[in-house]
């Protein structure tokens, strides 16, 4: 259907294009009530060459929409787990087809989305969110990896610094399953404001 | 022959056995996921909260109030959906003003009586069209819609902190 819809589209714009040429081609042998039809035939054809540019961008834009995501609204959408899918841009998870309140506190946490002015607000949320969460940071900073280009990646160990708020998750990544050689990262998670920072080790 | 068809059969099951595993092992990973993999459900959940999240970005800058203040209006959005929606669960009335007033005090903050506020026009534009897209996604897929809605409850009934958004009960 879509193949058809694009022929059309270059047809339309195979046929606007030459229209116009066509006419201006006669336009030297004609009088000049002849070069009132040309022009109407060149108005033509670039309404039709219009047309075919809009048919053609519009099938484009409709395509990209069916397959991939738009990062302005999404960001890089992953999946922590089978069958959940969550978006980085609106820090929120998704499971079995439905907003996960489980599975967005466990991945992005209630700092994530309650911190920094959450003492300021009234009637709770105050303490909410900034606890020690192993888990989430091994989460976070697997991502933070998959984000900065590190593939295949095994967390070595997580283990709590002596900073306060800060765990550091030690990554291995290989450039395949079969590798035996690996790079190592640190990723160190603050969780009292969810922010990491990754260097190579 | 039945021999030759079992063993068909049996070498389609581990390739399929081995397929699925090689996907859970992709997605455990933090793998990048497609968009066509994703539920209609979600999709429709994800096309509505990203417009909002951008309506609200605009009029509310400052992350760090808009991020805490999407996800609330997220939850009582979906609190307000579901007790519309799903059977057993009932609007707390007393308890939305307040919690709802709550959820907005960091915009309100400058706000003049009888002024325009173009945060709270914002906030409260955002909140109504998540609503509306939860109900669109309760007619998609009613039952997991209420059972995800039941598991956010349960999921907000964990802490003291999380109570306070509550907005619905339950009948026992």
């Amino acid at each position: 259907m879509r193949k058809t819809a694009g022929l059309a589209a270059s047809i339309a714009l195979l046929a606007g294009s030459v229209a116009p040429q066509a006419a201006l081609a006669q336009d030297a042998r004609r009088g000049s009530d002849d070069k009132k039809d040309d022009a109407a035939a060149a108005v033509v054809g670039l309404a039709i060459l219009g047309a075919g540019i809009a048919i053609a961008s519009k099938h484009g834009k409709k395509r990209k929409h069916d397959q991939d995501w738009d990062t302005s609204y999404y960001g890089e959408p992953f999946s922590p787990a089978y069958g959940v899918t969550c978006l980085p841009q609106q820090r929120k998870c998704y499971e079995g087809g439905h907003f996960s309140y489980r599975w967005t506190k466990r991945i992005f946490g209630t700092s994530a989305g309650f911190g920094g002015s959450g003492g300021s607000w009234e009637g709770g949320f105050g303490g909410w969110g900034g606890s020690y969460d192993p888990d989430r940071a091994r989460s976070v900073c697997r991502d933070r990896g998959e984000r900065k280009g590190l593939r295949n990646i095994f967390i070595e160990s997580v283990t709590p610094h002596p900073d306060k708020n800060r765990i550091d998750v030690i990554m291995q990544s290989r450039r395949s399953q079969m590798t035996v050689s690996f790079e190592r990262w640190r990723c160190k998670f603050y969780f009292n404001n969810s922010t990491t920072s990754i260097e190579r080790i | 022959m039945l021999r030759q068809f079992l063993v068909l059969a049996a070498t389609c099951a581990i390739g399929l056995g081995g397929a699925a595993q090689a996907q859970q092992a992709a997605a455990d990973s933090g793998a990048m996921v497609r968009r066509s993999d994703v539920p209609v459900s979600a999709r429709m959940g994800m096309h509505v909260h990203s417009y909002a999240m951008k309506e609200l970005e605009a009029a509310v800058p400052e992350r760090d109030i808009m991020q805490p203040l999407f996800l609330r209006l997220i939850l009582l959005a979906k609190q307000e959906a579901t007790a519309i929606s799903c059977e057993g669960f009932e609007k707390d009335g007393k308890r939305m003003i307040p919690v709802m007033f709550r959820t907005l005090q960091p915009i309100l903050q400058g706000a003049e009586p009888g002024k325009p506020n173009p945060k709270v026009e914002a906030a409260l534009r955002a909140y109504h069209t998540m609503m509306g897209g939860e109900l669109a996604i309760f007619a998609q897929d009613p039952d997991g819609f209420c059972e995800y809605s039941q598991q956010m409850v349960e999921e907000l009934g964990k802490s003291e902190d999380e109570k306070s958004l509550l907005v619905i009960t339950q009948a026992p």
